[in-house]
């Protein structure tokens, strides 16, 4: 299988309705963490997965553009020899927008608080991501 | 299948070039004919920035492409569907996107065969296929082929990976008749 097809071919156990309960509730369990206003899920090439983004926001637009930040970010980091990529944060006085890996195929977009304590957000974050690289992988 | 009568492609798809006037126009609308190569330096560059955030660009560019089309087809056709689909391969062929060679739907998913995509053809080798402006564009065909929104789309086989035809499937990440927004409770 390649890894172009993996997010598609979840494997013969997991039906597609269980499959979004799964990541339903790996959602709603990253939104324990009270400093996250909203989540997104996408693919790398920047078609959306799932989201809670607020009424009024372009799901589509917001993934698109969380492909080419999370895209730039990773030449960037290439480029000036900073190793591997790890999450894109663009500070802004209203929130945080924190963008990470979520596996080969997907992205995790989380919303946060400006005053977030990011210690904990970016451990929730990086336990959200991995979970849900390993639902959408099927293994 | 139906097919749309000639006259009704001449309308459509007419390709007329104007040198009096510097002007390139098929249907009526304005084009610029370019080297292929031209369009594969473009990608190129674009991955050399964003890397692979460079395929939600041209994905989005070609969604747009192939939504704006498979209106003005579905205006002219009356929504008939097959009809829709014909005008499209015609479209694809007459402006040098590729040969579509099938395009099927089936319950779950829709699966488009094409070969001599522009960029597949002009890309060179890749490990990654790089079609991604003709999967956004039929992207928009399969949508409204499967009456469905937000479908996954995914190129399976790629002429710049060695495959012999570029190939496409469409369809829905967790089931077509629901809503992908998730709240979180």
């Amino acid at each position: 299988m390649t890894q172009e097809s993996r997010i598609d071919a979840r494997g013969p156990h997991v039906s597609p309705l269980a499959l979004r309960e799964q990541i339903e509730d790996a959602m709603r369990d990253l939104r324990r963490l009270g400093d996250i206003v909203a989540i997104a899920i996408a693919r790398r090439d920047g078609l959306i997965i799932a989201h809670d983004l607020p009424p009024g926001v372009d799901p589509k637009k917001t993934a698109a553009m969380s492909a080419a930040i999370v895209g730039t970010s990773e030449m960037a980091g290439r480029e000036l020899g900073q190793g591997k990529f790890l999450q894109v944060i663009v500070d802004s006085d209203e929130g945080k927008i924190l963008s990470t890996g979520a596996g080969e195929e997907a992205l995790l977009v989380t919303l946060v608080r400006p005053e977030a304590n990011m210690g904990l957000v970016l451990l929730g974050v990086e336990r959200a991501a991995q979970r849900i690289a390993v639902l959408l992988s099927g293994d | 299948m139906a097919s749309l009568h000639a006259d009704e492609l001449e309308r459509a798809f007419v390709a007329i070039v104007d040198e009096d006037h510097g002007t390139v126009t098929v249907g009526g609308e304005a084009f610029v004919l370019v080297h292929r190569e031209m369009l594969s330096d473009l990608q190129r560059g674009l991955e050399e920035i964003l890397g692979r955030g460079a395929e939600s660009v041209l994905l989005r560019a070609g969604f747009a492409r192939g939504a704006q089309l498979v209106d003005r087809l579905s205006a002219t056709t009356n929504g008939d569907g097959a009809r829709v689909m014909d005008g499209l391969r015609v479209f694809a062929g007459r402006t040098g996107l590729c040969r579509v060679e099938d395009f099927r739907v089936t319950d779950s998913r829709v699966e488009v065969r094409v070969t001599n995509s522009f960029m597949g053809q002009a890309y060179g080798q890749s490990d990654r296929p790089v079609c991604h402006f003709l999967r956004g564009f039929f992207l928009a065909a399969a949508e409204r082929a499967a009456a469905g929104k937000n479908l996954a789309a995914t190129e399976r086989r790629c002429v710049a990976r060695g495959d012999a035809s570029c190939e496409f499937e469409f369809s829905a990440p967790f089931d077509a008749s629901e809503p992908r927004a998730i709240r979180a409770g």
